[in-house]
């Protein structure tokens, strides 16, 4: 079972963003389960949102305190709260900033990652230009898919497009597209990176 | 069809499935995703003739489906926690009644300490009642035993409850297997009531029994549940025949074969004592369960069958009888009188903490090892008891315990690493800001009291309201200015809603004076009895305020209201008016205004956004009682709110302040606009400025110059869809006319 927690702030669509995961794991044929950490939380507060997604129908209802992913949708949070809580050690972390892992000081926290399941990338920018808003949850998804592999892009257009039918739902899936071609370039860079590190 | 979908959206879909005819609701969450979707559903006509009642309250709700029910309708309501126990005198009786109405529970705790998350204390609450009460384990059963629950109501004549995990179940999702309305149709045949409110047929419903048949009644009422024993089990086969899928029944067994353990649960957490189960048994330990999905009527000979042969029992359960352990547990431990079978009690999950699976685990290792206290709460913090136990020993100084546990964990950091808490957010309290402003043009007379260095900032900053928010801002000019009226001798009460909730929670309070938060309809009522606790000890200084949203004062608290103005006690009450329940995700409020989208008024329809002809004005109703003060007010003009609070606070009796403030997320106005909206309310004599006394107008604050409607409501993406394509001109021309009464009303062009 894999299982992924997302971290943001209230009205961000952290929530939407775990639903939609789900959905589309539920078009690639699998089982899945999202639920948020729902609190009584104002737009600017803290909160986080949870996805698994299984071969076989999933029971437990317990919160996700191990995850295997980690999407971190506002990286305000990296200093204020233990966001790196339980992460698996061969877990993925995306982060959405425009800064390095090192200028945002939390490599200490990556160091049993492999470097190619990690990447910081603009994905408020790439919202911004394709909905002209800076909810990044489209573009996470689609950094989702490419960084783990585990979920067909094209399922991730399928749930957003299905959760926004029309013009919103396009310029999301735009924005998804486009992040998952980042990151894959990003993650080829790290794999030459780890390639030639090892070839040495 | 097999969707991925949330849970509240699946039982809003089953329940449009079962054709209702009339839907009463009150927004708490977490049901509210429930009814918003079946008000869009009815309002879209997905539903037939359904009519759907935003309703005034819990009681309101139920008691216009007992009306309903009672004129021969399939009714359908869901509610929670406060909700549950504020419609607790209905709830027996349309037990009491015999009506087969279906309503869901989202289930979550009850306060104080206020708490939306989830737990069973609710419906324990009134298991009592003479409802049947079932019990969901994941969404599919959920949907399953709502369409059941219609059918078994009706065959029984008998109310039943659908308890599903709030937030748990309702904001999960995951996939849902919702049936065909052919299927469903055939499986739920019309509504056919044995007795109605007929012109034809007339009959007398709900009139006095005495001593001599009361017991007889309630036998029967006994007896009609033992029924609902034998139905349950038979409707598996007819809803497996009509739907083709195996669900529901009175309790279900998971590898009890040759289990020696049996664990007993309600509701969700049995996915993952289920999950627990498969490693414990891959270790050797031979454990299986027993979900009960009937609470009540209690399966007591069924489970007796079904326990015999276990050697040891333990309930987990979602709800404490406090002095006494657990409530599922002492029923269990009746059904195996005289088996010398221990039951263990265990309380777990609590207002929302997570039951995790190691825990689970743990607990049953522990059972078997007898190492569990009885009763035993799961993940219990023992370090925070203690200390507070410790400290209890040195001071008799009563009050509520939470803040200082609060205090402890936070301290400790107690969140992140207790087995069964989540990560939480942390945050830091802003310092106190005093805003140096010099070379001012006003005389220090008057000069507003936000703009003075020494004003109390009654509402600190670091709360946590959303950017731009209208009523931090409201209650923060009217508390300061309530203050310095008073010389600081100023004791405030808060109903429940966005305010409550975000200058709170326990240990953080933004409140610089004694506050009081009891419950969401009953403010006005703790605010009299504050005010005659400092008249019974000669306090006179001391004022009293009551601060509500709309919600609490137009709607749920009406009635307390009514009586705090009728008695004429000396309390100020403020309403911060944001036109909609806000707290609870934007659902209509009385004080909603005509065309107004909110998710209980959706756009869609033949008269999208809120009806016009409908809501209240409460400063009338106010001056109906002939009170010595009723004003309006507006975050937009300080001065003339922070005058009419002073005038309000130098005056005895009963007073009442409506003030008008803008909701950024519930409006969808940007947050930056928040002063310009409410200033365009004004401005267009939409929301007019006005004071009177002892029930007549005195005063009116006159507009600087008209403006039309249009620029107050472009502003706000509630009204976008009166903009077109094409622009609904007949809407905004009949919200001019509210306006332009509004100024000949109240003369307010001078």
């Amino acid at each position: 079972m894999l299982q992924i927690r997302f971290h943001g702030r209230g009205g961000q669509g952290v929530v939407t963003a775990a639903e939609l995961l789900s959905m589309a794991a539920f078009s690639d044929g699998k089982h899945a389960q999202a639920f948020p950490s729902f609190g009584s939380e104002r737009m600017g507060a803290p909160m986080m949102a949870f996805c698994r997604i299984d071969r076989k129908h999933i029971r437990t209802r317990e919160a996700v305190t191990n995850p295997d992913v980690l999407i971190i949708q506002d990286p305000t949070l990296l200093h204020q709260i233990d966001l790196f809580a339980g992460l698996a050690p061969v877990g993925y972390v995306l982060i959405n900033s425009t800064l390095t892992l090192e200028q945002l000081g939390i490599e200490d926290f990556l160091k049993t990652l492999s470097v190619d399941h990690v990447c910081a990338f603009p994905a408020s920018d790439l919202s911004l230009k394709h909905l002209k808003r800076p909810i990044a949850n489209a573009p996470l998804l689609g950094g989702f898919a490419a960084i783990t592999g585990l979920i067909q892009l094209g399922s991730v257009e399928t749930a957003i497009r299905q959760k926004f039918p029309g013009p919103v739902g396009e310029a999301n899936t735009a924005a998804a597209r486009e992040a998952y071609d980042y990151v894959t370039t990003h993650i080829t860079e790290q794999q030459g990176v780890l390639h030639h590190a090892r070839a040495n | 069809m097999r969707v991925q979908i949330e849970g509240s959206q699946a039982v809003a879909d089953a329940v449009a499935l079962c054709r209702p005819e009339v839907i009463a609701a009150y927004p708490i969450s977490p049901q509210t995703h429930i009814v918003e979707r079946l008000s869009r559903k009815v309002k879209q006509g997905d539903v037939g003739r359904c009519q759907f009642l935003n309703v005034e309250s819990e009681l309101g709700a139920l008691s216009a489906l007992i009306g309903a029910s009672a004129a021969g309708a399939r009714i359908y309501t869901a509610t929670t926690s406060q909700g549950l126990l504020f419609m607790a005198e209905a709830v027996y009786n349309a037990a009491g009644l015999g009506l087969p109405i279906v309503m869901t529970i989202a289930n979550r705790a009850i306060g104080a300490p206020i708490n939306i998350w989830n737990d069973h204390s609710d419906s324990m609450a009134l298991r009592d009642a003479g409802w049947i009460q079932l019990f969901a384990e994941d969404n599919q059963e959920a949907v399953d035993l709502h369409i059941q629950a219609f059918r078994l109501a009706e065959d029984l004549s008998c109310p039943v409850m659908v308890c599903m995990d709030g937030y748990i179940l309702t904001h999960a999702y995951e996939p849902v297997d919702l049936p065909d309305q052919t299927l469903v149709d055939d499986f739920l045949p019309p509504f056919n009531p044995v007795q109605m409110l007929d012109p034809d047929d007339p009959i007398s419903i709900g009139a006095m029994v005495g001593p001599e048949a009361f017991t007889e009644v309630r036998y029967l009422s006994h007896r009609q549940h033992l029924r609902a024993l034998e139905l349950i089990p038979d409707l598996i086969g007819v809803f497996d025949r009509h739907l083709h899928r195996l669900s529901g029944g009175l309790y279900s067994l998971y590898l009890m074969g040759d289990a020696d353990i049996a664990v007993i649960a309600l509701g969700s957490v049995n996915g993952t004592i289920k999950d627990a189960i498969d490693e414990l048994r891959n270790e050797g330990i031979a454990v299986g369960c027993v979900k009960i999905g009937c609470y009540r009527p209690f399966p007591m000979q069924q489970l007796r069958a079904e326990l015999e042969g276990v050697t040891r029992v333990i309930v987990v359960e979602k709800d404490l009888a406090v002095g006494m352990g657990g409530i599922v547990s002492a029923d269990v431990q009746m059904a195996l009188q005289g088996l010398q079978i221990p039951v263990h009690t265990v309380i777990a999950g609590l207002g929302g903490r997570s039951i995790s699976k190691s825990s689970l685990k743990r607990m049953i290792q522990d059972a078997r090892a007898e190492r569990l206290s009885e009763p035993h709460f799961l993940d219990l913090n023992w370090t925070a008891i203690n200390e507070e136990l410790a400290r209890g020993q040195d001071t008799r100084r009563a009050g509520p315990v939470a803040e200082r546990l609060l205090r402890v964990i936070d301290a400790r950091g107690a969140r992140l690493s207790e087995g069964g808490t989540d990560v939480d957010s942390t945050y830091q309290v802003l310092p106190d800001r005093h805003l140096h402003r010099r070379n001012r043009l006003l005389d220090e007379a008057t000069q507003a009291v936000q703009s003075r260095m020494d004003r109390m900032n009654s509402l600190n900053s670091g709360h946590r309201a959303c950017q731009g928010c209208g009523e931090a801002l409201g209650a923060r000019y009217a508390v300061d200015a309530a203050m310095r009226a008073s010389h600081n001798q100023l004791i405030a009460i808060n109903a429940t809603g966005c305010l409550e909730v975000f200058s709170s929670p326990y240990p953080e309070s933004s409140w610089q004076i004694p506050w009081m938060h009891s419950l969401f309809g009953n403010a006005p009522a703790v605010a009299s009895g504050v005010a005659a606790a400092l008249r019974a000890k000669g306090r006179d200084e001391v004022k009293v305020i009551v601060q509500g949203g709309d919600g609490a004062t137009v709607d749920i608290g009406l009635g307390c209201l009514s009586g705090m103005f009728e008695r004429n006690d000396d309390v100020l009450y403020l309403c911060y008016d944001n036109e909609a329940y806000m707290n609870t995700g934007i659902q209509r409020s009385g004080s909603t205004p005509p065309f107004a989208r909110t998710n209980t008024t959706q756009i869609v329809g033949d008269h999208p956004g809120n009806l016009l002809g409908t809501g209240k004005n409460l400063p009338h109703i106010a001056m109906a009682h002939g009170i010595p003060y009723v004003g309006t007010a507006s975050v937009a003009d300080l001065h003339d709110l922070e005058e009419k609070v002073t005038r309000a606070m130098g005056l005895q009796g009963a007073r009442y302040i409506h003030i008008h403030v803008p909701c950024p997320l519930g409006w969808g106005s940007e947050p930056a606009h928040t002063i310009q909206v409410a200033r365009l309310a004004v401005e267009s004599g939409l929301f007019p400025l006005f004071e009177a006394e002892f029930g007549k107008v005195i005063r009116s604050t006159p507009m600087r110059h008209k403006v039309p409607v249009e620029r107050y409501l472009e502003l706000q993406t509630r009204f976008k869809h009166l903009f077109g394509p094409p622009p609904d001109t007949e809407a905004i021309a009949s919200i001019q006319a509210l306006a332009d009464h509004n100024i000949a009303t109240y003369g307010l062009l001078g």
